[in-house]
């Protein structure tokens, strides 16, 4: 893996009571260049440990002097939004994981339909020059609640105008899935961010109406969700690690010493992939099939079961 | 070189026997003819579907109007191209189209759907009849064969070995000099 990046806060806003963008400088030297659709993995040192959350870079890719990022304050938050909201001021440091992208544009597709829930608008705001430079023919949904999950809808107005469509939850405005992915043209790729409820209901919608999967793309960077302790028997070390409630089983592992590949921590992009030869697992990832699950598991978000050791091949 | 067997190769293109049980909102058949037996099968099967059937044939077949919503005969390949583009620059992804013809036509008809946007996951091909395209790989030229593996090419007169290799760009099987000494089939003196 690469190194950590170093970087200063640059600049802080609050944009709705629950959405604060962040501006980050490199410390010294140049920041890396990315691509449309990719984050960077925010290193929080808690009292306790450090959480490591990714979040999608917002600002334009050309633009090489700083980096972008929002956090949604999550109500059920391990610790890691509530630290970027409560803790990070201007002029702290923080470390970052370069950035690495599993969102990228179709250079495929004729036509982009992108599709936001709320905080979900983040890939897709370094999307928009992306589109724009290339002369992309597409259109932003953008679904939020209004004053509370709507950071950029003013922003995205005056830039948009018609490419934009904005649905208000709080004004009974709602995205009609199946209206707007029955008309598009031969060409058209989708691509959806947000809360999984929004992702799969537009993965449903597509499916049904014919869409076939290499057309649908989606992003979802689920924080890992607490769950029963358990217990991990390490195969070929011997050792025993014992996984708290509100810890991953990655980041036991990392704090027992035990280093996994890994990249996006929110069961996306299976780097960190890990065989186990015995004992139950809750699958908690968007990337194992039903096959695949029977031998491997990705630690980043699933579990082992509460009473059942799980044995790793590590 | 000369044993290659059917599906020798990964180009080889495999051709379906029955349609996909998948959702679509619209689908469209587009057939070479419509009296032969495998046709008359195919139509069956995909009007069990619930979405209405749209057929664009070639020629002035007799049309069986069994479960046909809508059949259009079209007197050559061109109109019958020009109207395909025309119904696909239009149409909703969601729609599935369903070839049906020997090889040349079967490919012709694809190359335009895939200029229209449609990917290959949207697009099942059924082959019937034995026509199939031919290119010379050293003087660049088409021609139309049958099932034979030797044939001489009609441009630069080289003999050419039919070789399983398939290319889904061209749409034909590349031919290539069977014997580099003899190009032509000359006698041997």
């Amino acid at each position: 893996m690469s190194a950590a990046i170093e970087v200063r806060v640059a600049a802080v806003r609050q944009l709705t009571p629950v959405v604060r963008e962040f501006t980050f400088e490199p410390l010294q030297g140049r920041l890396p260049g990315f691509s449309a659709g990719s984050h960077v993995v925010v290193h929080m040192p808690l009292a306790e440990r450090t959480l490591r959350n990714a979040y999608s870079l917002l600002s334009d890719p050309t633009e090489r002097g700083h980096y972008r990022i929002a956090v949604r304050l999550q109500d059920e938050s391990r610790g890691g939004s509530r630290f970027m909201h409560e803790q990070v001021k201007e002029g702290d440091r923080l470390q970052l994981s370069p950035p690495a992208n599993l969102f990228s544009p179709s250079s495929q597709a004729r036509r982009h339909l992108l599709i936001a829930g709320g905080i979900g608008i983040t890939p897709f705001l370094s999307y928009l020059p992306e589109l724009r430079a290339r002369g992309a023919d597409f259109s932003l949904h953008y679904a939020f609640r209004g004053g509370l999950t709507d950071a950029y809808r003013q922003q995205l107005q005056a830039e948009l105008g018609e490419r934009l469509s904005c649905y208000d939850a709080e004004a009974g405005c709602f995205l009609d899935l199946p209206r707007l992915l029955g008309e598009q043209p031969l060409g058209s790729h989708v691509y959806v961010c947000g809360p999984q409820s929004l992702i799969e209901a537009v993965r449903e919608q597509a499916a049904a109406l014919g869409w076939p999967a290499s057309r649908v793309h989606w992003e979802v960077f689920a924080a890992p969700e607490p769950g029963q302790p358990f217990v991990a028997q390490l195969a070929r070390s011997g050792k025993r690690v014992a996984v708290g409630s509100d810890f991953s089983l990655l980041e036991a592992l990392e704090q027992a010493g035990v280093e996994v590949p890994n990249l996006c921590r929110g069961g996306v992009c299976g780097q960190c992939d890990t065989r186990y030869l015995d004992g139950e697992v809750e699958h908690r990832d968007a990337f194992l099939g039903a096959a695949e699950r029977a031998t491997h598991l990705m630690p980043c978000v699933s579990r082992g079961r509460c009473g059942s050791a799980l044995l790793l091949d590590l | 070189m000369t044993t290659d067997a059917p599906q020798a190769m990964a180009s080889t293109p495999l051709y379906q026997q029955q349609p996909q049980p998948v959702p679509a909102t619209r689908r469209l058949l587009v057939s070479q003819s419509l009296v032969q037996p495998e046709v008359n099968a195919l139509q069956a099967a995909l009007a069990q579907f619930a979405e209405p059937l749209q057929v664009l044939v070639l020629g002035e077949s007799a049309v069986d109007p069994v479960a046909l919503d809508s059949v259009e005969a079209f007197a050559g390949p061109q109109l019958l191209r020009a109207r395909l583009q025309t119904l696909l620059a239009t149409a909703p992804v969601g729609t599935r189209l369903y070839l049906c013809g020997d090889e040349v036509f079967l490919w012709d008809c694809r190359q335009l759907a895939e200029e229209a946007g449609l990917l290959d996951e949207e697009i099942e091909l059924f082959r019937t009849g034995a026509r199939r395209r031919l290119y010379c790989v050293h003087c660049a030229t088409f021609q139309d064969i049958t099932d034979e593996a030797l044939s001489e090419c009609t441009c630069c007169g080289v003999q050419l070995l039919v070789r399983t290799h398939f290319s889904r760009r061209l749409g034909a099987y590349m031919g290539v000099c069977s014997d580099p000494n003899l190009p032509r089939a000359e006698v041997r003196p």
